[in-house]
C-alpha cells in the first residue's frame, strides 16, 4: 500500500481542537466565579443552614453551612469537567473536540444544579433538589455549550493531494467485473439486554426525580429511552459513495471512498478498547460504533484514525469497500 | 449482505437483485425471521429504481421466501429457496443430456461459462 496521500499543511497543522479543550476548561471556573457572585448577592436572604444532598424521598438528607455548600459547589463545578480535559488532553486530537463539548456541558449542567438549587434556598422552606427554573435554562445552555465546543473543536479531514492511491496486494477484494454495481448492507445492534440496561441506567434518576415532582421530567424520560433504543442500532452500507454507518436521522460516521486507504477485519474487544458500547472514540482516535466483542470491519482512513464497526460478515464488507475503492484510483 | 448487479447483462435487474437473496439464503447467511434492508435502502446502495428492487422483493415473495408487510418490511419466510432445488434438477437434466450427446465435462463447463458471460 502506498503511504496514504495528504498533504503537508493539512497534517495537524489544525490547533481547533486543542483551543476548543482549553476553552472547555475554562467554562468550569468561569460558571464558579458567576455562582459566586450570584451567592455574594443572595447571601443575605439564604437559610443559615443550606441542604446539600437529597434523598430518594426528594427531602434534603445532610445540611451545610454557607460557606461549606458554596466551597462544595465550587470545587465540583469548576473540577470535575477538568477530568474530561485531561483525557482529551492525553488522547488523540481528533478526540479533542467531542470531549471539549462534553466537558463544557457537564461543567454548565452541575453549575446550574449546584449553585441553582443552593441560591434558590429561602428560610422556612424545603430546598428543591432541581428547581425548575434553574433546570430548563440549564440544560438548554449545556447543549448549547456542549454543541458549540465539539464543533469548534472538529478535526476537518485532510486535503488529498489527489495522487492516485493503490491497495495493498493481499487486501480483501472481490473479483468482479467493473462493471458489476456493488454494495453491501448489515447492522450493527446491541442485544436486547444490553439496550434495556443502559435505558434503565439512563432513564431511571430522571424518573425518580419526576415521581418525586417535576412530573414533566417523565417525558423527558420517555424521549430519552426512546433515543437510546433507537441509536442501539445502527445501519451499515458500503456503496459506491463509500461506508456509511447511520441510525435514524443519525450519521454515525462516513468514509468517502477516496478516504478509505484499506478495508479489513479485526477483533475489537469494546470495554478494552473504546471503554463501553455504542458510538464511541478510543484513544487514538478511532471512532467505533462497537455493539459486541469479535468480529468487526476496520476502516483505514487516509490521514485519519480507522472507523471500527462490529458487523458480522466483515470480511464481505471489507472486499466491497476495497474492490470499489480500487476503481476509483 | 453483499449486493451485486451489472448493467450490461442481459438479465433483468429485478432478476439479479431476487439473485443476491436467494445467494444469502443458499449460503445460510440469512435466517427465517430475518429482515431484509428496505427496498429504498437497496436502491439507493445499487444506485437502482426503487420499483426494481419493489419488483424482485415481489417475485421473492410469491416464491414463499419473504413476507413484505406495511411497517415491517420485507422478512424471510423460508430459506430452503424452491428455486435452489429447480436449479439442481436442471443440471442433473444438464448432466444428463450432455452424457447422451457425448458432450465431455470441459465443453459442458464451457458452454455454460459462455453463457454467463452472455
Amino acid at each position: 500500500m502506498t503511504t496514504p496521500a495528504v498533504t503537508s499543511a493539512s497534517a495537524g497543522a489544525d490547533r481547533r481542537p486543542t483551543h476548543a479543550l482549553v476553552a472547555s476548561a475554562l467554562v468550569g471556573p468561569l460558571l464558579t466565579a458567576a455562582g459566586l457572585l450570584l451567592t455574594y448577592a443572595v447571601h443575605d436572604r439564604l437559610p443559615a443552614s443550606l441542604a446539600l444532598h437529597w434523598g430518594p424521598d426528594g427531602r434534603p438528607d445532610r445540611f451545610a453551612s454557607l460557606t461549606e455548600a458554596v466551597v462544595t459547589a465550587s470545587l465540583m463545578t469548576a473540577l470535575l469537567p477538568m477530568l474530561f480535559v485531561v483525557i482529551g488532553a492525553a488522547w488523540h486530537p481528533s478526540a479533542r473536540g467531542p470531549l471539549a463539548g462534553f466537558s463544557g456541558a457537564v461543567a454548565v449542567f452541575l453549575g446550574g444544579l449546584l449553585f441553582g438549587s443552593l441560591t434558590s434556598q429561602r428560610p422556612g422552606l424545603v430546598a428543591r433538589v432541581f428547581p425548575t427554573v434553574w433546570l430548563v435554562p440549564t440544560l438548554v445552555l449545556a447543549v448549547a455549550v456542549g454543541v458549540a465546543l465539539w464543533r469548534w473543536g472538529h478535526l476537518p479531514p485532510p486535503a488529498l493531494d489527489g495522487a492516485p492511491r493503490h491497495l495493498r496486494t493481499g487486501a480483501l477484494r472481490l473479483d468482479v467485473p467493473d462493471t458489476t454495481r456493488l454494495a453491501w448492507t448489515g447492522h450493527a445492534a446491541l442485544p436486547d439486554v444490553g439496550i434495556l440496561l443502559v435505558v434503565l441506567l439512563a432513564v431511571t434518576p430522571l424518573v425518580v426525580v419526576a415521581v418525586l415532582g417535576v412530573p414533566w421530567l417523565l417525558l423527558l424520560a420517555v424521549a430519552i429511552a426512546a433515543l437510546l433504543v433507537l441509536t442501539g442500532s445502527a445501519r451499515v452500507a458500503v456503496d459506491a459513495d463509500g461506508l456509511r454507518v447511520t441510525s435514524l436521522f443519525l450519521t454515525w460516521s462516513r468514509v468517502p471512498l477516496e478516504r478509505v486507504a484499506e478495508a479489513r477485519t479485526g477483533t475489537v474487544s469494546p470495554l478494552r478498547e473504546f471503554g463501553g458500547y455504542g458510538w464511541r472514540i478510543g484513544k487514538d482516535g478511532s471512532r467505533g460504533f462497537v455493539t459486541r466483542s469479535g468480529e468487526a470491519l476496520v476502516v483505514e482512513r487516509v490521514g485519519e484514525p480507522p472507523v471500527v464497526v462490529t458487523v458480522d460478515d466483515a470480511a464481505e464488507a471489507a472486499a466491497v469497500l476495497n474492490t470499489l475503492a480500487s476503481r476509483r484510483s | 449482505m453483499l449486493w451485486q448487479v451489472d448493467p450490461t447483462s442481459s438479465t433483468p435487474l429485478h432478476v439479479q437483485v431476487a439473485a443476491c437473496v436467494r445467494r444469502e439464503m443458499a449460503a445460510g447467511r440469512l435466517e427465517r425471521g430475518d429482515r431484509l434492508p428496505s427496498a429504498k435502502e437497496v436502491a439507493g446502495v445499487l444506485d437502482v429504481n426503487l420499483h426494481t428492487v419493489l419488483r424482485a422483493y415481489q417475485s421473492l415473495r410469491d416464491e414463499g421466501l419473504i413476507d413484505l408487510r406495511r411497517g415491517r418490511g420485507a422478512v424471510v419466510t423460508a430459506t430452503d429457496p424452491a428455486a435452489d432445488a429447480r436449479l439442481r434438477s436442471l443440471v442433473a437434466d444438464l448432466v444428463a443430456e450432455a452424457r447422451l450427446t457425448g458432450t465431455t465435462r470441459h465443453d459442458l463447463t464451457r458452454l455454460i461459462e459462455s453463457e454467463f458471460q452472455r
